[in-house]
């Protein structure tokens, strides 16, 4: 576990200083991604000063929201920066760099890449949470909590969808209409949609995972429910894991020469 | 032949050429015409989202809402969202033809550089335009039900997808050319994008904004973009059509201009090397 933490935390300080050697793309790109952010919180800003409260959700539960899943989405997708491209590296044949090394291939391959543009969302959140909702210690401490639970549910959840590609070959397209279809249902309270549609997003496709239970959790703590985040975060996680791995028996090399830079 | 013939026929030379790239980038968009529609899963999912947060809404706040009942607002929204999806990744394109050198090869070319990227751009925005409108139509259909729509006012609706296309190409090329000078425009083109999604009435109609939101709203370009032609899609008429016409055309020459002076500024670093 140590060494994995060690190993984890010399690549990312390796991918965040090939970063900083292109200061201007990376301080553009952050600086981008959060404005982007800022403009969906300003929507709503503008839903919610004609609509006050919908369903029992305030403009402050949909701040929270947004600082929730943003800062997941940036743990997630922006330090695993190869999450979203595993199908992709699948169907090319490209783990073989990845299986002669003596690490842990998935691990590995997740944070050899940092998306640098995600790193933006993953400073949203706290500086949403520093300037919009000046929280106490408390709130501030189940924030961080449940946004790297939330992350982990997202984490997990990516790469299940993403090792599908062993068993079901090229389908980056409808992998990707997946993922998009969580991302946006997480940008809304689970409250607005109809009970069926709330049970697939609490499990199958866990958007309320990511997202309104810990809002919930922020507003009002309760610790089964905290258990129960938890446990859907061990569940996907080790969900995703075990099916990389039974795919892993199925990948074939790519017999590809790529010189890695 | 007079004087004035010689340019009116090559104005429509000009034309022909440019409408020819059209033509073959439309065709081919359209052999890919299945991967369209799986495309638009995405289109599916936002717009029950949608159908879901304005159902809730339209519940608390009754019948009609500025004007808009729940089907009108649905179909207003089902149209933003066809024409923002249905307008191709210009700045990723025109980026990677910068940071690519692509870009050089282009210039050898008998055409303008942004010219053939619009017409180019047009032809796959037309197809995708089709797919969206057919499956979020369907989609808001089976959801909410059909709105009235005038017929005779279709020609004038494509005429205005025209006109609001050329004004977000320009809008977003002028953003990829930015390439010339920064090695990533995403962050750029974030900005921009979503500055034109929330100002434009993308996801909510800028009647309902608050008022100082809405005054600053009417100075800018950006509800001639997207919400203009998805409100007179759901409540056309003729003095509408004409007033956002005439506006697009002033902000097209402002656009024009603009990335136009863009490209020109750019093109002066290009370093041509032969091999």
């Amino acid at each position: 576990m140590g060494k994995s933490l060690a190993f984890i935390g010399a690549y990312l300080r390796a991918n965040l200083a090939t970063a900083l050697e292109y200061r201007v793309s990376l301080v553009s790109q952050v600086i981008g991604m959060l404005i982007n952010n800022a403009l969906w919180v300003f929507f709503w800003a503008l839903y919610f000063s004609r609509f006050p409260v919908v369903r029992g959700w305030t403009l402050d539960d949909v701040v929270m929201l947004w600082a929730v899943v943003t800062t997941g989405y940036g743990l997630a997708v922006g330090l695993m920066g190869n999450v979203l491209r595993i199908p992709h590296l699948i169907a090319e044949g490209q783990l073989d760099y990845f299986l002669a090394l003596p690490k842990n291939p998935l691990l590995h391959l997740l944070v050899s890449r940092m998306a640098v543009v995600n790193l933006g969302d993953l400073l949203f959140g706290p500086i949403l949470l520093l300037v919009v909702v000046r929280p106490g210690a408390k709130t501030a401490l189940v924030y961080a909590l449940v946004t790297v639970l939330s992350a982990l549910v997202l984490l997990g959840f990516l790469i299940l969808i993403g090792s599908l590609t062993f068993f079901i070959g090229h389908a980056d397209a409808v992998l990707g209409q997946v993922v998009n279809a969580l991302v946006h249902f997480s940008t809304y309270p689970a409250t607005i949609f109809d009970r069926g549609v709330r049970v697939i997003l609490y499990t199958v496709l866990p958007a309320g995972l990511i997202s309104t239970l810990p809002v919930e959790l922020v507003r009002e703590f309760d610790g089964i429910r905290l258990l129960w985040l938890a446990g859907s975060a061990a569940a996907f996680m080790g969900l995703g894991v075990w099916t990389f791995h039974r795919g892993l028996r199925r990948y074939e090399s790519g017999n590809l020469m790529v010189m890695r830079s | 032949m007079t004087a004035s013939a010689v340019p009116g026929r090559r104005f429509w030379r000009i034309a022909r050429k440019y409408a020819e790239v059209g033509r073959i980038a439309l065709r081919s968009s359209w052999a890919y015409v299945w991967n369209q529609l799986l495309s638009t899963l995405f289109l599916v999912v936002v717009l029950y989202v949608f159908v879901q947060l304005w159902r809730v809404t339209f519940a608390a706040q009754g019948a009609v809402i500025d004007g808009y009942t729940l089907p009108e607002m649905i179909w207003y929204l089902v149209t933003t969202e066809a024409i923002i999806l249905s307008f191709p990744r210009v700045h990723a394109v025109l980026e990677q033809e910068v940071k690519g050198g692509d870009l050089a090869l282009r210039l050898s070319k008998p055409y303008a550089y942004l010219g053939f990227h619009y017409a180019t751009f047009l032809g796959e925005a037309l197809v995708k335009l089709a797919v969206m409108m057919l499956v979020g139509g369907v989609t808001a259909r089976l959801m909410v039900g059909p709105i009235p729509f005038r017929w005779e006012a279709a020609p004038v609706l494509l005429l205005l997808y025209f006109t609001t296309h050329a004004l977000n190409f320009f809008y977003i090329a002028a953003v990829g050319l930015l390439a010339f000078w920064v090695e990533e425009v995403i962050g750029l083109h974030l900005l921009f994008d979503k500055l034109k999604w929330i100002l434009g009435g993308m996801l909510i109609p800028v009647q309902l904004y608050p008022d100082a939101v809405r005054r600053l709203v009417d100075w800018l370009p950006f509800r001639h973009m997207i919400g203009g032609p998805a409100e007179l899609f759901v409540h056309f008429s003729w003095a509408g059509a004409a007033d956002l016409l005439l506006h697009q055309a002033l902000w097209l020459i402002v656009f024009g201009l603009v990335c136009t002076g863009i490209y020109r500024l750019g093109v002066r670093r290009v370093d041509l090397n032969g091999g």
